[in-house]
């Protein structure tokens, strides 16, 4: 269920920012979806749905040329093709790609997914939540964080 | 009555009274006890070998009495008779009679009478009460060498015997069958060309350490439970169990070696088989609960979606369904993550280390602390052991059981207790409360799956809690019960062992089927 409505960054107005959600399950999309719908930012949520697209996304590479770069990866594990770890690994160990905040957004509980994914550097785990309003809230957290207090390099 | 010489001089010349009296000295040296009877049996020289057999002090107590006097058979008419038959035909009669001691017992002697030219009898008497007590004996070492024998070869366990050269002395009837010898090879089957061959299970060299019977005879101490694979011509590879040991014989000239095995390959394969099973059921159990988690995570966050964005814009009917659907929803995710806390205290424990449970139990305090205060509950904490475990799981045990006293409270608190006992081998924890108690008829029920206590009515639970419990204890080597029958409240009692590692973890390497040999081998599957 890629996004194919790719836009370029230059088109965006100052005060929109763009997220990446790398997510196989569809309800998991439209939730994020309806989180962020929620918020007060203009967020375009861009929405890849395995972790090979991911990476080529990021590359701009294999159809994804003219991809824009986003402002932050929400990337979940459980991916098919390329497991979300992997992903993970490949972004932070391209010198080019490191800076990019990735945050793991995840059902799973598990200690070892959650240690994991701190040893390959994600800027922080988060667990899917239950109920839509924690999720609304998360979403509103992530903007308020990310891109208002956050300062981020430019490239 | 005087003693006469046995010998006189009278008949012949050239026999000098000096030899007939150095002969006389001679018999009375003599360990045989003899006498010379006249023709009617009286005895008119006995020597000293021969009153001291019947007891008597001196010859005198015998001379003029009759052999029936110490022997009283022979003179039985029929008998004496017979004997005298026997000696007129060739000279001498020999058998065996009781004597008769002068105290009045009997005992067994060999008796031979010989006819003398001048008309006596020679009497010789021996006294073979050792003889027969050693043919006793003979005989009853005969048979208990018979069942010893017996023994040995219906014993369902391979025994063999090697000397010190490392020869086969011995091998009874399960060997021969273990190691594929038939009977006419079991007597050529020694130490230095054995048809069959032995390996150690976990891969040391046979080569470079020995054979069991091998190593014993080097270091003289006994090898214990080696597991070892042998293969012979007629068998299939099996795996053994070998112990070896030294018998030192009482003369410390032969040292052998007895080694025993058990053919343990089916037991093995069976155990194996059992292990595989369980873990494929605690993966999937894992697996399962686990893929459940996300859908379940949509429909209730889909639900709770539309409840928001439409709840207003419902009828009754439709408000109350809604209800309805949350609700189960909600049940149903309470139970996959007990299911997956359930699965994960064997797919997922953590390492034993040594753990203060009274540290433990604070933290389960501070954790149920709203509970605990809603419920008016007091905690009164014996002083707690240090013990060896999996501390998050044994947190887990613990608030489990406190949780359970919470919940079964009868009226509106409830008094909880801890407290220790140590045992030899053991600590045993016990959990009580003063709440509603448990009927003794479904005390052992409650720790399996999905059981729960009679109030569930009024109760929440998914009744996994004490499946847990269970699942946590036994995983630390231990056991949990309901105490029968308390004054009031419920009991949980658990064991620690104070070595939680000497029964569990003994599993074997996974065993595999060798493809080739048909046999079995340790490893895992290419």
């Amino acid at each position: 269920m890629t996004d194919s409505s790719v836009d370029s960054a230059c088109e965006n107005p100052s005060g929109s920012v763009n997220v990446l959600l790398v997510e196989d399950n569809p309800g998991d999309v439209r939730l994020t979806r309806e989180a962020f719908k929620e918020s007060t930012l203009e967020t375009h949520l861009h929405v890849l749905t395995d972790g090979q697209a991911a990476i080529d996304y990021l590359h701009q590479r294999q159809g994804y040329e003219t991809a824009i770069r986003p402002d932050l990866v929400l990337l979940d594990l459980n991916l098919p093709k390329v497991h979300g770890l992997d992903v993970l690994d490949e972004i932070k160990t391209d010198e080019e790609l490191r800076v990019l905040p990735v945050l793991i957004l995840t059902g799973s509980s598990a200690t070892a997914d959650i240690e994991q994914s701190y040893r390959r550097h994600t800027n922080a785990y988060l667990q899917k939540p239950v109920d839509p309003d924690d999720f609304a809230d998360i979403a509103t957290a992530i903007e308020e964080f990310w891109f208002e207090w956050v300062r981020l390099p430019t490239y | 009555m005087t003693q006469q010489a046995p010998f006189t001089t009278e008949q012949d010349e050239c026999f000098p009274d000096s030899l007939a009296r150095d002969l006389t000295q001679a018999f009375d040296a003599t360990f045989d006890a003899i006498a010379t009877l006249d023709s009617d049996w009286t005895h008119s020289y006995v020597n000293q070998s021969y009153v001291e057999l019947f007891g008597y002090d001196s010859p005198d107590d015998l001379l003029g009495t009759t052999l029936a006097t110490v022997c009283p058979q022979v003179q039985l008419e029929r008998v004496e008779s017979e004997i005298l038959q026997v000696v007129e035909r060739s000279g001498r009669w020999s058998g065996e009679s009781r004597g008769r001691h002068r105290k009045g017992h009997t005992f067994p002697t060999k008796l031979s009478i010989t006819e003398l030219e001048s008309g006596l009898f020679v009497c010789v008497v021996r006294d073979v009460r050792n003889r027969i007590e050693l043919e006793n004996q003979m005989e009853s070492l005969r048979g208990e060498r018979n069942l010893f024998d017996e023994l040995l070869e219906t014993a369902p366990v391979a025994i063999t015997v090697r000397d010190e050269t490392g020869d086969l002395v011995r091998a009874n009837q399960t060997a021969l069958d273990l190691f594929g010898v038939t009977e006419s090879e079991r007597s050529d089957e020694t130490h230095k060309s054995p048809t069959w061959t032995v390996e150690y299970a976990d891969g040391r060299d046979v080569r470079t350490i020995g054979k069991p019977s091998e190593r014993v005879r080097e270091t003289g101490d006994p090898v214990e439970d080696e597991l070892m694979f042998v293969t012979s011509p007629r068998e299939q590879t099996r795996l053994i169990r070998v112990n070896a040991r030294p018998v030192l014989e009482t003369n410390a000239t032969n040292e052998y070696v007895i080694v025993t095995a058990e053919d343990v390959t089916e037991l093995h394969e069976a155990t194996e088989a059992l292990r595989e099973s369980n873990e494929r059921l605690e993966q999937f159990v894992y697996v399962a609960s686990h893929e459940l988690h996300e859908p379940l995570r949509m429909v209730s966050s889909f639900l709770a979606l539309l409840d928001r964005r439409y709840g207003d814009d419902l009828d009754e009917d439709a408000k109350e369904f809604v209800e309805f659907a949350v609700g189960g929803a909600e049940d149903m995710r309470r139970l996959v993550d007990d299911l997956l806390a359930f699965s994960r205290v064997t797919t997922r424990g953590g390492a034993f280390e040594p753990t203060d449970l009274e540290a433990v139990v604070q933290r389960v305090r501070e954790s149920l602390k709203p509970k605990l205060e809603r419920a008016n509950a007091t905690v009164c904490v014996d002083s707690l052991p240090t013990v060896d475990g999996d501390a998050r799981q044994l947190e887990r045990l613990l608030r489990n059981l406190l949780s359970n006293a919470i919940k079964y409270r009868e009226g509106d608190s409830v008094a909880i207790e801890i407290v220790a006992d140590e045992r030899e081998t053991h600590w045993v924890i016990s959990v009580s409360d003063d709440g509603v108690g448990v009927g003794s008829a479904e005390a052992d029920r409650l720790f399996d799956l999905f059981e729960r206590g009679e109030c569930d009515g009024r109760v929440e639970g998914t009744g996994i809690g004490l499946a847990i419990c269970r699942e946590i204890v036994r995983r630390h080597g231990g056991e949990i019960w309901f105490e029968p029958d308390p004054e009031t409240g419920a009991t949980v009692s658990f064991t620690l062992p104070f070595d939680p590692g000497a029964d569990n973890d003994e599993a074997l390497d996974p065993l595999v089927v060798d493809s080739k040999t048909g046999g079995v081998r340790w490893g895992v599957e290419p």
